[in-house]
């Protein structure tokens, strides 16, 4: 029995000696089969349980004006997506979610029902909308954040500025042209968190060079609000299908404003037609019409072959070239080439034109820059047509010097003016003036460059000479003439060729007006064309005006000096002498008379408490700041008036 | 030791969170101020709110 009993025990602890092998041999393999089979695959899957990726959408940059006006600026909104799978009740969520949002019930329902495990909502809500929906509390709906580009000045330069996708990219003007240096990339972080998905580290710091650039533009947008105003009211007031305005610097190329009708909104873009992004002043060409007369005269007086006293006969108004008669708006007899540009002449222009030769006013078109790009920073320019001597007719090389079979854009004849202007030097036109990172140091500046010099400068100081008796009482634009500032300039009016009859349309015209100011040291070229107005076409008329407006404003905003001729400065400081004199009533400064109370409106506490101290009266004070309210009345008798109350309030 | 390092990793983040809001914050106040200063909007208040016009050209006296 004993010696059994001791069998027994040997044999249990034998049993449990195996048992306890297998198990540490069933715990051996497993770890082998974790650490070293399934080693790394594991570590790695915990790895992405405490890791994560943070995408960060960089923001386009920031688009200012010259003066550092913000023009365009992203900033961060939320989006409203969902998880159709976790979304339960579809149908009253949809209903719901639709009445919150503003949107049509079956179309979100659609979104929810889709098999898809995302779908956007609605993008780029308001705050409003987002109280509501989270106010709604549905399971399934998210937020997230994205970028999206506003536009302050709304109208204001849109054609130029363009506009970027709700993804961020530039699809139009300068946002597309310069997309690549406006779009940031986007950032990766990976970062460590904790189960709760609280960041705790961020590893990889962000690269510098992946911001997004800003750029500055030659743009001032108050003078492109300006410019964007004269020109709708006149396009409004001529029933005009379009119309463009330029605002340029001379010396060096930059555009100040290019203003374009039909208008659009960029905020809202997708609500507008594609003809309405169009900026005109580049994409759009047509015939110069008389305007190119001022071309003419440059080549002619560069080569010498008239004088701006030169008199030539303008054949009473009917001259015969082939076949054609050619008619001028009135009979002219014999007439100085000055007087030809200054009447516009047509047949005027036709003979100074034959001592020129078409070979030679053609290479001066081409100096002067048409059937060419300008060189633009922008998307779409068009070149014009310009077509080799060579190629025309008798009567196309004759009415090629008034105008006629030359196709320019805009933009390509405000340049020419500005050649005439800066003393004849073509510029190279330029919008973005430098781009910046985001601490504002430049990363790459743009500087006014030359293309050719065209004339010599004292060719184009007597053309300017020329040009401005165009702006004279009787010349053919009187209304371009700014008060106090000497004007120079062209007028045309372009008949239209209808496309039908192939034939020039005695309805269809394009009014122009180009020129600059002040003539004697131009500091701005001003362009502008209506294409199709309604009523009388003539540039002079219609286009002129605008001219005229924004110049006048453009040159007070700028702080130009005004430019008077000796005779008028002498008078003008005996007006100084008598100002008294004049009969308009300035209503704001009231003088103060003895005896009454004194106007005290716009005035700081102490002002007026002196003032009552002198006059004996009792102050009643209401509020700080400026006074904008008195009672009594300023000019009340005093003698009734013992007490006075004066309401202030801080100024705005 | 390990802990301090996470204890200042979360209000680093957090930090970080903070400036992204607040520069974010700065950009809307940014659009405020542009698109409350756009030229359309000033004209129309300077108009209707102070009764302010353009001067006449009579009313506008150049000084030689």
């Amino acid at each position: 029995m004993r010696i059994k009993d001791k069998k027994w025990v040997r044999i249990r602890i034998y049993i449990t000696g195996i048992c306890f092998f297998l198990v540490f041999c069933l715990i051996f393999l497993r770890a082998y089969q974790l650490q070293i089979l399934k080693g790394s695959q594991l570590s790695s899957l915990a790895k992405k349980g405490y890791t994560g990726k943070l995408t960060l959408v960089s923001q386009r940059g920031t688009i200012f004006d010259r003066n550092g006006k913000e023009l365009a600026l992203s900033i961060e909104v939320d989006s409203l997506c969902c998880y159709p799978k976790k979304v339960k009740n579809k149908k009253t969520a949809a209903t719901r979610l639709a009445r919150a949002l503003d949107l049509n019930k079956r179309e979100v329902l659609k979104k929810l029902h889709s098999s898809r495990s995302f779908a956007w909502i609605k993008r780029k809500v308001t705050p409003e909308e987002i109280n509501r929906v989270q106010k709604l509390n549905i399971t399934g709906i998210d937020f997230t954040k994205e970028s999206r580009r506003y536009y302050p000045c709304m109208e204001t330069g849109a054609h130029v500025i363009g506009f970027a996708s709700q993804d961020n990219k530039g699809l139009e003007g300068i946002e597309l042209r310069y997309n690549r240096y406006l779009e940031g990339q986007e950032t990766k972080f990976s970062r460590i968190h904790d189960a709760l998905g609280r960041s705790l580290i961020f590893d990889g710091p962000r690269i510098e060079k992946q911001d997004p650039s800003n750029l500055i533009l030659t743009l001032d947008k108050d003078i492109s609000y300006k410019a964007q105003k004269a020109l709708r009211e006149a396009v409004r007031k001529s029933r005009a299908k379009s119309g463009v305005c330029i605002v340029m610097r001379p010396q060096t190329g930059e555009i100040l404003a290019m203003a374009v009708v039909p208008e659009f909104n960029p905020n809202i873009f997708w609500q507008y037609q594609p003809y309405e992004w169009r900026n005109r002043a580049i994409t759009d060409c047509f015939e110069p019409g008389s305007t190119q007369k001022a071309f003419l005269l440059a080549g002619a007086l560069e080569e010498g072959v008239v004088s701006p006293e030169t008199v030539l006969n303008c054949e009473k108004g009917e001259y015969p070239i082939g076949s054609y008669i050619i008619h001028d708006s009135k009979p002219y007899g014999m007439l100085k080439v000055r007087e030809i540009l200054k009447f516009s002449s047509n047949i005027g222009a036709i003979k100074i034109g034959q001592r020129l030769g078409a070979e030679r006013f053609n290479y001066y078109l081409k100096r002067f820059g048409f059937g060419e790009q300008t060189g633009i920073d922008f998307p779409g320019e068009r070149k014009g047509i310009l077509r080799p001597i060579r190629n025309m007719s008798l009567v196309g090389k004759n009415t090629l010097y008034f105008g006629q079979g030359i196709s320019v854009s805009p933009l390509q004849l405000a340049m020419a003016f500005g050649a005439i202007a800066n003393g004849g030097h073509l510029m190279r036109p330029y919008i973005v003036k430098s781009i910046v990172d985001q601490r504002g140091e430049a990363i790459q500046n743009f500087y006014p460059s030359i293309i050719r010099d065209v004339i010599s400068p004292e060719t184009a100081e007597k053309v300017r000479g020329v040009l401005e008796g165009v702006v004279r009482k009787d010349g053919t634009a009187p209304k371009a003439a700014i008060k106090k500032y000497s004007v120079a300039g062209k007028t045309g009016t372009a008949q239209k060729v209808d496309p039908i009859r192939k034939a020039y349309s005695n309805k269809k015209f394009v009014a122009i007006f180009g020129g600059f100011t002040p003539s004697d040291s131009p500091a701005l070229v001003i362009l502008v064309a209506l294409d199709e107005p309604k009523g009388i076409p003539y540039g002079g008329i219609v286009a002129a005006p605008v001219f005229s407006d924004v110049g006048c404003w453009t040159l007070n905003h700028l702080n130009v000096t005004p430019s008077f001729p000796p005779a008028v400065r002498r008078a003008g400081q005996q007006d100084l002498l008598h100002p008294i004199k004049r009969k308009e009533k300035i209503e704001i400064l009231r003088p103060d008379f003895p005896g009454s109370i004194p106007n005290l409106i716009g005035l700081g506490v102490r002002d007026v408490l002196k003032k009552a101290k002198q006059l004996g009266l009792q102050v009643v004070i209401k509020g700080s700041g400026m006074v904008v309210k008195q009672v009594p009345k300023p000019g009340t008798p005093l003698k009734k008036n013992r007490s006075l109350t004066v309401t202030f309030q801080p100024p705005a | 030791m390990n802990s301090k390092r996470t204890q200042m990793g979360y209000s680093l983040s957090q930090i970080k969170k903070e400036t992204g809001q607040i520069r974010e914050y700065n950009r809307k106040l940014k659009l405020e101020i542009a698109s409350l200063k756009s030229p359309e909007r000033l004209e129309n208040k300077a108009g209707k709110e102070f009764g302010l016009r353009y001067p006449l050209p009579q009313q506008i006296v150049f000084l030689p």
